[in-house]
């Protein structure tokens, strides 16, 4: 899975497939506005499963204090774009 | 094991994604057994926290139309644990059980043990507990070193009284089984080199409290201990916990170690739930030595003190102990049998003895038939048996000819036998009864009893020598373990095959409408123990009575027993003035040995089939075999 470069495209398209593993909903039902308020599954629980699966997938660390920030589908793919292809 | 990742195994990505597919398409309209396959597949190609939460939605989805026995499990923990639901859902599923989960975290647990609240109303089939020293004894965990004495004192015995107030109200209201965990410190602190030395040392005191705990699982009733200590040290303590998450969301136990933590539970659950096999039939060449004895010769074969015969030798050690701990061993090897004699003569400071195993076939039939054999000759049915042999051949005709029994392939070096034995988790037991321990050896006697039997021609008198004693009375507490055992285990003679439970045999001491007795049998060879258990229901108003559960263990066959219990039974019910004895059938698939029990003791068929009558007015008083001698409770 490494093989394939991480474009925002690319992490877009993967973050939706996450999400809708996750949290098991049609893909068709998440985009950028997407949130803990759109989808039942994802409350505190779910959130903690996104962040470790996150983690995982990139190999990173998110911090605590990201963690909060991560408010929607938007939010995440900006932080995703600044910790893996502008760094 | 833990690391989930599947990139270094380059996993074609189009792969994962077929085998996606297929699950999904596999969890719409399928049946179980493709299913599992569709499972299995997809998850050699993908392990991530996202594929494992994907496999448990599917199965979530696949349960709606399919019917499989769902078990409730309560998880009281001092921290957040929802996230073990995923995995625990998937590994539940290979074990045959659909997960109705719930984690009651931080300081519930005791509340919830102690008075009816949301546990109750949940209804768990069983409470998981897994407490954390940083949460309930904060002092000791926290600050042992700057702590009095008295107030470390205090808090460990604070603790522990409180689980077992917990514990002992919970009882009253509730009998499921509780597990308990052992404790373990999330890291070492400063004390780490002088602790074992220290007047007030931590390590002492988390391993007080644990021995505390494991005393509280002996005094209450149907308590386990799960050695969550030992669980963590395997894994690593360091990676098993997480110190961020401990303390931004209380989710202490690191993600990465949640399908770990799945695995031990979910064994440690089947051995609760799980039918334990009793008969581990096992390979010899490169198995239990190195080497082929028909080839090297018995000095050729080698499970010695030096490498590499010392593999062998620690998982013939290991397998002696599993043999103590209640599972008989045989042997089953393609070989002279006067080589395999030799060999074990020659070699005869290894660990395991020729008499160690109950049966011994060394011969060149196929090992189908041979396990067939072996299985009549025990009396257990082969879904008793685990095979082992480091022939992949020999496993796949195994497979093919008697599905019901469990293969372990011996692949690899020796020394890792004993974990591949471990892993399959059906030798385990959560607690040895009397019984366990001396199951192996009673065989032992049971060939002993047989040799002089067939040197015995006239039966009648053989019996009358054996000198049979039939104990027939309510059961002791200690002994209603066993009893639970024998309802979920026994299969061949068991009229109705009720699998009754731990809380419906304590239900049954309790109401005055059932009567619970267990039979005991011994002989001048020896003690068999408790072989069998009957239920009988009396109705309010009526002068009947229905036995509605006998069960007996098949190695007591052959000597009337059986005939001496409906006996007992039948006595009892004219002395209550009763006139009419009900016996039941149900048939299932491995039952058919007493589907004429009741008609050929002078039952009659009644129009409901599987009901059968027996007129105490019109008849005799049925008799009890003069060869056996029966006491019953003074």
């Amino acid at each position: 899975m490494k093989a394939k470069r991480n474009t925002q495209e690319v992490l877009y398209s993967d973050l939706i497939e996450m999400l809708s593993d996750l949290f098991d909903t049609s893909s068709d039902e998440v985009d950028l506005n997407t949130s803990p308020d759109t989808i039942e599954a994802w409350d505190s629980i779910g959130h903690m499963r996104l962040i470790a699966s996150i983690e995982e997938k990139y190999d990173l660390t998110i911090s605590p204090e990201e963690q909060v920030e991560m408010l929607n589908v938007d939010l995440i793919l900006g932080l995703l774009v600044e910790k893996l292809i502008e760094s | 094991m833990a690391q989930s990742r599947n990139s270094d195994k380059s996993v074609e990505l189009s792969e994962i994604k077929a085998g996606k597919q297929l699950l999904r398409d596999a969890a719409s309209d399928s049946s179980f057994g493709s299913f599992l396959d569709a499972l299995e597949v997809y998850q050699s190609t993908d392990n991530s926290i996202q594929a494992i939460q994907f496999c448990a939605n599917r199965i979530k989805q696949f349960v709606r139309t399919t019917e499989i026995q769902s078990l409730r499990i309560a998880i009281l923990s001092s921290f957040t644990l929802e996230l073990v639901e995923p995995a625990l859902r998937v590994r539940e599923f290979y074990a045959g059980r659909n997960l109705s989960f719930r984690n009651f975290a931080y300081d519930q647990w005791a509340m919830e043990l102690n008075s009816t609240g949301e546990l109750d109303k949940f209804q768990p089939d069983v409470v998981f507990m897994i407490l954390h020293l940083e949460d309930v004894v904060p002092l000791l965990a926290r600050e042992h070193l700057v702590a009095s004495e008295i107030d470390l004192d205090e808090e460990e015995a604070r603790l522990l009284g409180l689980i077992r107030n917990c514990l002992d109200s919970f009882r009253i209201r509730q009998s499921v089984p509780v597990i308990l965990s052992t404790f373990i410190a999330q890291e070492r602190g400063v004390e780490r080199f002088f602790d074992r030395r220290a007047q007030v040392s931590k390590i002492r005191r988390i391993s007080r409290i644990n021995d505390q705990i494991s005393k509280i699982a002996c005094e209450v009733p149907n308590v386990y201990v799960f050695d969550y200590a030992e669980a963590v040290s395997d894994f690593g303590r360091s990676s098993w916990f997480d110190r961020v998450a401990h303390h931004h969301t209380h989710a202490s136990v690191s993600i990465k170690a949640m399908k770990t933590l799945a695995d031990e539970i979910s064994v440690f659950l089947s051995s609760i739930f799980g039918r334990r096999r009793k008969v581990l039939a096992v390979d010899l060449d490169n198995t239990l030595w190195r080497g082929i004895v028909g080839e090297d010769g018995p000095n050729g074969v080698d499970a010695g003190s030096m490498w590499p015969g010392n593999a062998y030798k620690d998982f013939q050690t290991f397998l002696k102990n599993l043999r103590a701990s209640g599972i008989l061993l045989v042997l089953l090897s393609k070989n002279n049998e006067a080589d395999v004699l030799e060999g074990f003569e020659i070699n005869s400071r290894m660990p395991l003895l020729l008499s160690d195993f109950s049966v011994v076939k060394a011969d060149w039939n196929d090992k189908a038939s041979n396990l067939m054999d072996v299985a009549k000759h025990l009396n257990l049915a082969p879904d008793s048996f685990v095979f082992m042999d480091d022939n992949p051949l020999e496993i796949a005709l195994m497979q093919e000819q008697i599905p019901e029994v469990a293969t372990i392939f011996a692949e690899g070096e020796a020394s890792i036998f004993q974990s591949l034995v471990l892993g399959s988790g059906e030798l385990l037991s959560p607690g040895l009864t009397e019984e366990d321990l001396r199951r192996a050896d009673g065989y032992a006697v049971e060939e002993a009893r047989n040799r002089e039997q067939s040197t015995d021609h006239d039966l009648k008198s053989f019996l009358a020598g054996l000198g049979l004693c039939l104990e027939y009375r309510l059961p002791t507490r200690c002994e209603l373990e066993r009893i639970t055992q024998i309802f979920a285990r026994t299969n061949q003679f068991n009229l109705t095959a009720i699998r009754y439970t731990y809380s419906d045999v304590l239900s049954f001491i309790e109401n005055p409408d059932t009567t619970l007795r267990i039979v005991r049998l011994e002989d001048r060879f020896g003690d068999y123990g408790l072989i069998a258990v009957v239920v009988i229901r009396s109705f309010r108003d009526s002068s009947c009575q229905e036995i509605d559960s006998f069960l007996m263990s098949c190695r007591v066959l052959g000597r009337q027993v059986e005939d001496s219990i409906l006996a007992i039974i039948e006595n009892d019910a004219r002395q209550a003035g009763l006139t009419q004895l009900v016996g039941r059938y149900c048939e299932t698939k491995k039952n058919k040995m007493v589907s004429k029990f009741y008609l050929d003791r002078g039952f009659l068929s009644s129009d409901e089939p599987g009901i059968f009558k027996r007129d105490l007015v019109k008849t005799q008083p049925m008799d009890i075999p003069d060869w056996i001698r029966v006491k019953r409770e003074s």
